[in-house]
């Protein structure tokens, strides 16, 4: 239980989790609502598990997951009349994904008779716009990635930039209580409450950075945490008592997710946390102040993806040790009895398709740095082989990878192994169809004007008879 | 045991690699005190040239960043094909911190290492 504090000046939060429908404790909700917050906040999102939730715009937790943790949120929210702000929501923040999410708020509040007023906020780009950012000459790669061309800008299948704090204020100031953004920054989902207070810039996004994935700042609680923010510094805690936060954990979060712990490169400037301090209350909370915010060109980052065809996939077990020890002739063998079939029997050309291997116990995960391949310390005696086919529809991928079974199962001959069968197959269907695939081709900052034009908002007047 | 070197499992409490974006790999180390951090961070046990062979890369590639507050040292190094570009082959750069675990702090460091330490603890999600 939480004691009985002093109101203050301060702005009170909730980050309930890391991630919308990764799910978090009630008990911790409740005893988080306790603390009078001024304000919930939840990320449902992120870029770092690939490029395909975007490009599909399928959310990564599904309804009873998102459900779940959102009717929590909302009950909570509404109970205290305070906003909910969500953002990157359904995993990539794309428009549909947006939708999906607010259909969720809406089943929640005919089941539980709420009513309010909801806002979305798209993120997706449509070529022209970032053609024209391209052509004025204010569109950089970021960390590496190509120059932006008009072939890329063409080639996209989905296109979000991410927002800054400015287009909650907006929507807020449109009336609305609870707030479902496509891509947006995940500092500024909590920053975005206190600076539209009025508290600075510096305090706002160094919370907004250390709270944004819940309880990773109290390893092993789980706890939602709450906090409170000043205008020189803020403290955070866990929800329920417990000694999850300290100095070091909550300092170890800068780290996280972060090329470097020092800079954080927001959309209208970049927190410094160099000199930061993070000091210890003896309450469970610590004090975090010492930051500072230079305000920079307001720009956004832009990621877009490009549909590559479809894959399918094949689960192989190979055991047989001559063959172990010949992986190589022995998926090498396979690959040149499909590139030889395949022009003749599905009529594709080297380049319309790709067969490729993981060889899982061996190299699959480090690849070409291996170190037990370089130190030439290999003991390995079995290998799970993931066979995998990519072309231009799905029906195509699975019967290219349906016609490499048999090479897969015999007749590639390893020298000195049994001249019966190569491999064990765990499952039939043999052949797994895992849908279509992405790559990350647009990963770049585009500088604007107005924080909120490539980010329209649309007021849903939820539960109204 | 007494001298020998120490591993730089022993010396954390926490590995972890994970994306910067999809186009960064970050790899973070977190000592259980600040005197193993600071026998790291002398000793220059982070090695930038080191760290290059064993993700095969340029020397200009490897960025090698401490961070007092929490007593961690941060890698960070560019993926070689995007997040989940058909050739990857870990979508959030989870097990990227592997070619690292040989690092080692010297036999003197032993004498720093925490009581009946745990070792090092699962990263959060």
């Amino acid at each position: 239980m939480l004691k009985a504090e002093t109101p203050s000046e301060g702005l009170r939060f909730i980050s309930p989790t890391g991630v919308l429908g990764v799910g978090f404790p009630a008990e911790s909700f409740d005893a988080a609502l306790r603390f009078a917050p001024d304000f919930i906040a939840c990320d449902a999102g992120s870029a770092d598990w690939g490029p395909y939730y975007l490009g599909a715009a399928e959310p990564w937790a599904g309804y009873h997951q998102t459900r779940r943790d959102l009717e929590i949120l909302l009950v909570g929210a509404r109970s205290q009349g305070i906003p909910l702000l969500i953002g990157t929501a359904g995993m990539s923040g794309a428009n549909p994904a947006v939708d999906w999410t607010m259909k969720i708020i809406e089943d929640i509040a005919r089941d539980r008779d709420l009513t309010f007023t909801a806002a979305k906020i798209y993120s997706e780009q449509e070529p022209d716009w970032i053609q024209s950012r391209l052509d004025s000459g204010k569109i950089t790669a970021l960390d590496g990635a190509d120059a932006l061309t008009p072939e890329t800008i063409q080639a996209a299948h989905r296109v979000v930039a991410m927002m800054g704090p400015e287009p909650f204020h907006k929507a807020i100031n449109m009336g609305a209580e609870v707030i479902i953004a496509g891509r947006s920054s995940d500092a500024a989902v909590f920053a975005a409450f206190p600076i539209m207070k009025g508290l600075p810039p510096e305090v706002a996004w160094h919370m907004g950075k250390i709270v944004e994935c819940g309880s990773a700042i109290a390893p092993g609680t789980g706890e939602c945490i709450v906090g409170e923010v000043h205008s020189d510094s803020f403290t955070v805690r866990t929800a329920r008592e417990s000694n999850g936060c300290t100095a070091s954990t909550v300092a170890t979060h800068m780290l996280y997710e972060n090329p470097t712990p020092h800079l954080l490169r927001e959309p209208p400037g970049v927190l410094e946390t160099s000199y930061a301090k993070y000091v210890e209350g003896g309450d469970g909370t610590v004090n975090v102040s010492g930051a500072t915010f230079e305000p920079r060109p307001y720009s956004v980052r832009l990621e877009g993806v490009r549909h590559d065809g479809f894959r399918s996939i094949a689960l192989v077990g190979v055991r047989d040790p001559v063959i172990v020890n010949q992986i190589d002739l022995y998926t090498d063998g396979i690959e040149a009895m499909v590139r030889k079939a395949v022009p003749e029997r599905f009529g594709l050309a080297g380049h319309e398709y790709s067969i490729s291997f993981r060889r899982y116990g061996y190299d699959a995960v480090l690849g070409p740095i291996e170190p037990n391949l370089t130190k030439k310390e290999s003991s390995c005696y079995e290998i799970g082989l993931v066979t995998e086919c990519t072309a231009p529809s799905q029906e195509l991928a699975t019967e290219i990878l349906n016609s490499a079974l048999p090479y897969i199962m015999h007749r590639v001959q390893v020298p000195g192994s049994s001249k019966g069968a190569n491999a064990a197959f765990p499952y039939a269907p043999t052949v797994l169809e895992t849908g279509p695939v992405f790559r990350w081709t647009l990963w770049h900052a585009a500088q604007i004007e107005d924080p909120c034009e490539p980010f329209p908002i649309e007021l849903v007047n939820v539960g109204a008879k | 045991m007494e001298n020998s070197p120490v591993s730089i499992r022993e010396a954390t409490r926490m590995i972890r690699s994970r994306n910067a974006g999809s186009f960064l790999i970050s790899i973070d180390f977190v000592f259980h005190n600040r005197a193993l951090y600071e026998i790291a961070n002398q000793m220059e046990v982070f090695d930038r040239q080191l760290i290059a062979t064993a993700y095969a890369l340029d020397l200009e590639d490897v960025a090698v960043i401490p961070h007092d507050p929490s007593c961690a040292i941060k890698v960070t190094i560019p993926r070689s094909v995007p997040s989940g570009d058909p050739r990857d082959t870990d979508i959030d750069s989870s097990q990227q911190y592997v070619p690292l675990l040989d690092l080692e702090l010297p036999a003197e460091a032993r004498s720093k290492l925490p009581a009946n330490h745990e070792g090092t603890e699962s990263a959060a999600i």
